[in-house]
């Protein structure tokens, strides 16, 4: 595969909507599930209620904000229709989630969704929650419908970890997906049980990692109370979205433009090489919804 | 005062000859918390321990690391990792690449924040967590640093191209030193390739000048020889900034001035600079320095403290 060189020289040349650090060449034409000419749909929902890093969320807040999130992605009110609109009763579902040890996918919101798909008809032996066991798993092997939700988080070596990158236990060797920092990651989503099967993506940003520290990664100075969730259908477009949320709280935190060190390309490229969505702002229709205090986006 | 414990944790320790060898360099008991298990990874298994995070280890040049879990009654596991690195400069990049500040409380620098400590000695990295701080974990936690601190017999030198950065107008603590092009757009996005054809070979430091609304970033890269630098900075005129060609300054869209140079070996280029005169300046201070340098025909590696 040829590489894009792109320089700064041309992304500033090139890109309307460059923003320092986490910059991308916005140059994308595909948006998920709609034609060409039309925007990506990215609902951002938050609630203050929800509590701070290390507290458990009320399950009933965290399966209504998905809920409400989901209606205003297919415009509908009646979370129940919203469901049946991505899923049929006859699906057999894979939930991939993310068990990264201090920041995992909340339970209380894989929980929400797979009462959802209950609720929509989908027999419970047809649902499977999981993450690096996916490979091994019947339902996942076997799966018509994927569903992909995890936390957004710096990472060492991708810049951040995105939805994109989620499903890269798909690989048969993860490994070979790490070269110049994970550049081509979405190259996952071309796989055999992974194209075309992925209804919903639900980027948690209850509590997201704004940086990194030390060989885990972590520390608790390093995640804040944003308390919400970014959902669409394009990952590509739910994920830059929440690269510009870290982007921003990065340089409030640090108090100068601090760029993700490596920077995130593979969202990047993931627009520009493989057409998996757009990382276009002018080409995401953003929807707010809910506590609208430090939004950074 | 942590220094001054140390006798009295009475453990015998020898200098690490093998993978095994680093739990000498670490107590079995801190206060409360009690070794519980060692774990050793090298540089064919670190992805089973940090996966996605071992490439950072890899990527300056990783030989094995201790991983050992201490547990307390009613208080979080302390985990400390030994990073045996290739050599100094190795050890010295990954605490540069992900320090935001320097206490110099252990080794030869170290940053302590909520749940972390790290610091560098010689050719090793050193990190010691806990999911969350109480005053007891952190205690013990320096305590632990201490010891390791102790352990290490040896400090070792800085890379030399350290002491070519100027002094003037440096932020504290705002530079990364580097030999993998992947961390070329540390501070402020160049590429997304290795334009420079930074390799193992070459010697790598980003910096921060000015304060934050008039930040200027200086890229150093020394090569291995004057060859090898022509090459790249042919390649990067070529691709950056070809009108560095027929001017010895460049204003980009974004109205930040941008220059580069090359003295020698060493690659030199000033970017985001607020002005072309700020620009010009802080590359003439490099070689100043670089000149130095070769007049004195050692490095002058001590001017900056790590």
């Amino acid at each position: 595969m040829t590489e894009k060189k792109i320089t700064r020289r041309e992304m500033l040349i090139n890109t309307t909507a460059f923003t320092v650090g986490s910059a991308l060449l916005f140059n994308g034409t595909y948006a998920w599930g709609s034609s060409a000419s039309s925007k990506s749909r990215v609902i951002l929902i938050r609630d203050e209620r929800l509590p701070d890093y290390g507290a458990k969320p009320d399950p009933a807040l965290v399966k209504e904000m998905l809920n409400k999130g989901l209606c205003a992605l297919v415009d509908e009110e009646d979370p129940s229709v919203a469901w049946k609109k991505i899923i049929q009763p006859s699906d057999i579902v894979g939930i991939k989630t993310n068990v990264w040890q201090t920041l995992p996918t909340p339970p209380e919101l894989e929980t929400a969704i797979k009462e959802e798909l209950i609720s929509t008809g989908v027999a419970s032996e047809n649902i499977s929650i999981n993450d690096r066991g996916i490979r091994r798993d019947p339902v996942f092997q076997k799966a018509t419908a994927l569903i992909n939700t995890r936390p957004m988080r710096t990472h060492a070596w991708s810049g951040v970890g995105t939805l994109i990158k989620n499903y890269i236990m798909f690989a048969e060797k993860p490994s070979d997906l790490h070269p110049d920092s994970c550049a081509d990651l979405a190259s996952v989503w071309n796989l055999p049980n992974v194209k075309g099967k992925t209804r919903l993506n639900v980027l948690v940003m209850f509590t997201p990692q704004f940086s990194s520290v030390g060989p885990h990664s972590f520390s608790p100075d390093y995640v804040w109370s944003y308390k919400g969730l970014i959902i669409g259908f394009d990952p590509v477009a739910v994920d830059s979205v929440g690269l510009r949320i870290i982007q921003a709280k990065r340089n409030d935190y640090f108090k100068e433009d601090r760029p993700l060190n490596p920077p995130a390309k593979h969202i990047e490229i993931a627009d520009t090489r493989h057409h998996l969505g757009t990382a276009d702002p002018s080409k995401i229709e953003l929807i707010k919804l809910g506590w609208d205090e430090d939004l950074l986006v | 005062m942590y220094r001054l414990m140390i006798p009295a944790l009475l453990f015998l320790y020898v200098v690490p000859m093998n993978a095994a060898d680093l739990s000498a360099f670490l107590p079995v008991q801190s206060n409360e918390w009690s070794m519980e298990s060692d774990q050793y990874f090298n540089n064919e298994n670190l992805y089973d321990y940090i996966d996605g995070a071992a490439e950072l280890y890899l990527s300056y040049g990783f030989n094995t690391v201790i991983s050992r879990r201490y547990a307390c009654p009613d208080e979080m596991d302390i985990v400390v990792e030994i990073f045996d690195m290739n050599g100094a400069r190795d050890a010295f990049g990954v605490f540069t690449n992900m320090r935001e500040k320097n206490q110099h409380e252990f080794g030869q620098g170290s940053q302590q924040i909520e749940g972390s400590l790290i610091f560098w000695k010689d050719h090793y990295f050193v990190s010691l967590s806990t999911h969350r701080n109480t005053g007891r974990s952190l205690a013990a936690m320096k305590k632990i640093a201490a010891f390791i601190d102790h352990a290490i017999p040896n400090e070792n030198q800085v890379p030399a191209i350290l002491g070519l950065l100027p002094e003037q107008n440096l932020v504290s603590e705002g530079y990364c030193y580097f030999h993998h092009y992947i961390w070329l757009n540390s501070y402020y996005y160049i590429a997304n390739y290795n334009i420079l054809d930074v390799n193992d070979q070459t010697d790598g430091i980003v910096a921060k000048y000015g304060s934050p609304d008039r930040r200027s970033y200086l890229l150093l890269i020394q090569y291995p020889d004057e060859q090898a630098a022509q090459a790249a900075y042919a390649q990067f005129v070529s691709e950056f900034s070809p009108e560095l060609k027929a001017a010895n300054a460049v204003r980009l869209k974004d109205d930040t001035w941008h220059t580069a140079a090359l003295y020698e070996r060493l690659f030199a280029s000033v970017f985001n600079a607020p002005g072309k005169e700020e620009a010009i300046q802080l590359l003439n201070s490099v070689k100043s320095k670089a000149q130095l340098a070769t007049d004195e025909k050692v490095p002058n590696h001590k001017t900056i403290q790590p």
